[in-house]
């Protein structure tokens, strides 16, 4: 009968554990030299859009406004930022994406019924790779749907604007949200980072008069001067504990909406 | 050999893999407490550091033959830390001792337990760096490629694949108060084996690499949403 003594275990065995040892690599050496090198400040890829203001002269009172929010759509997953699609294959890609999307929505309306516009973002479904992602989706989806951006941007706004006094017509604080949801960052792939996105217009009007329009602009190649960057993870990443990221970001994009707004419109009266 | 034997050379083979320079757990931010900066609807961990001293990257050229790997690293990380994730960097006046400072404390992480604070003799010019530059915290970038021959590189692909965390390329922030670590990653990028530097038209391999290393870290606080929250008296 063999024993478990070490003249028993074969040479080949005994080698790949002395590799594996050696495998784990000698730690580098603390005193090597450290490379030098002068820091610079590198170039910014992110296209900025000028922000504007709307100023009040020093002897006029401050704006009492109303404030109104609009939804041109429900929430979308796909290339909102046209300004990346720069090569045909990209082109190519993002069209042959929805192409897919289009027929795996017919396939399967549970999943993709609603006001959910579909885009690139479901490539990794048609590529064999259902299982894996679809419950992500789903998570995803439900939670699009479930956290309000409009209502949430709507509130914050009221609760900033102050109360206008009784007998004056107060000037209209209206935002549009023309586009909402995620996208992709650069390239679409399972494990590829997607960015919740909102493209939104401002006007403020008075009497009839236009006082403003500017746009609000948070998508992760073109945004507004004062947008923070987007928020970006994997799907599988927003879809962890109950689309947890995903609701805390929409929340966060609906707070940077209103503070965007306030911080453009000094002439109007806010609480503080 | 019997089964017995077989199982034990198994169960050694496995332990030796398990600890071939096992990572300690990255430092979790803080997920309690609420937010901060007003309207920010987040609880924030390290995003609360908006602005961030970023010393120079500790690199440890080993075996490898990488002559720009650290200013690569360096551009890669500040641009990806300013436009994708929201931070306000800023540099050191003075590189050398900066350097200094970087590489004491990645020789001293190394070997530092997951959530460790740096000792005194590092964190009393970590955190007077920090005031000096009106920074909320400091990161470090510790870099240290491994480039061995075909054969150990092959095993260190197995020990990957079965989980060892020998990382290559790390990176921590640290809190300017106190100097302690508030988050930190480890990764082994896949794409950083090979005698030869990652090379491309864009340094595809660096740029791949701080993105991952960085890709879990939380979003800096928006500016819009904590406006002039720690204004200082800049020296």
């Amino acid at each position: 009968m063999y024993t478990a003594s070490g003249s028993r275990i074969s040479p080949a065995a005994a080698l790949l554990a002395c590799a594996l040892l050696a495998a784990c690599g000698p730690r580098p050496d603390p005193a090597a030299p450290a490379a030098t090198y002068q820091p610079r400040e590198p170039a910014s890829e992110i296209e900025r859009v000028p922000a504007r203001r709307l100023e009040r002269a020093a002897e006029l009172p401050a704006l009492p406004v109303s404030v109104v929010v609009r939804s041109a759509a429900g929430p979308e997953l796909g290339p909102v930022d046209r300004s990346r699609e720069k090569t045909v294959e990209e082109k190519r890609t993002l069209e042959g994406a929805g192409a897919i999307a289009t027929a795996l929505a017919a396939a399967a309306p549970p999943l993709y019924a609603g006001t959910i516009a579909l885009g690139s973002l479901l490539v990794p479904a048609a590529t064999g790779l259902e299982l894996y992602a679809r419950r992500d989706q789903n998570t995803i989806v439900r939670t699009l749907q479930e956290v309000d951006l409009p209502g949430q941007l709507r509130s914050a706004l009221v609760r900033r604007a102050a109360p206008p006094p009784p007998d004056t017509a107060p000037a209209t604080v209206a935002i549009t949200i023309r586009t909402f949801g995620l996208a992709p960052r650069s390239g679409t792939c399972p494990t590829c980072a997607i960015c919740v996105v909102a493209d939104a217009e401002l006007v403020v009007t008075q009497d009839g008069t236009e006082l403003l329009r500017d746009p609000l602009l948070l998508t992760p190649w073109r945004r507004s001067v004062d947008a923070p960057p987007p928020v970006c993870a994997t799907m599988t990443e927003f879809a962890e504990r109950d689309g947890r990221l995903l609701r805390d970001a929409i929340l966060e994009t609906a707070q940077v909406l209103a503070a965007m707004t306030v911080s453009r419109l000094p002439a109007v009266a806010w609480t503080d | 050999m019997t089964r017995s034997a077989c199982r034990a050379a198994a169960v050694a083979l496995s332990l030796l893999l398990a600890g071939c320079g096992a990572a300690p757990d990255p430092v979790r931010p803080a997920d309690a407490g609420g937010p901060v900066a007003r309207g920010d609807p987040v609880a924030r961990g390290v995003g609360q550091l908006r602005r961030l001293v970023v010393l120079p990257v500790a690199y440890t050229p080993g075996d490898c033959e990488w002559p720009d790997a650290a200013p690569r690293l360096d551009q890669a990380a500040v641009l990806f830390l300013r436009d994708w994730k929201g931070y306000e960097v800023v540099r050191p006046p003075r590189a050398d001792s900066a350097l200094r400072l970087a590489r004491d404390l990645a020789e001293w992480q190394r070997t530092a337990g997951a959530g460790a604070s740096p000792p005194a003799a590092l964190r009393n010019p970590l955190t007077g760096l920090a005031r000096d530059l009106a920074g909320d915290g400091v990161l470090l970038i510790r870099a240290a490629p491994a480039c061995a021959g075909t054969a150990a590189k092959a095993l260190t692909a197995i020990a990957s694949v079965v989980g060892s965390k020998d990382a290559t390329l790390e990176a921590a922030a640290f809190e300017a108060g106190s100097g302690a670590p508030v988050w930190r990653s480890a990764i082994r990028p896949a794409l950083w084996e090979g005698a030869q530097p990652p090379s491309g038209p864009s340094a595809y391999a660096m740029q791949r690499a701080i993105e991952e290393v960085f890709q879990p870290m939380e979003n800096a606080v928006p500016a819009v949403l904590k406006p002039a929250a720690r204004q200082k008296e800049h020296p």
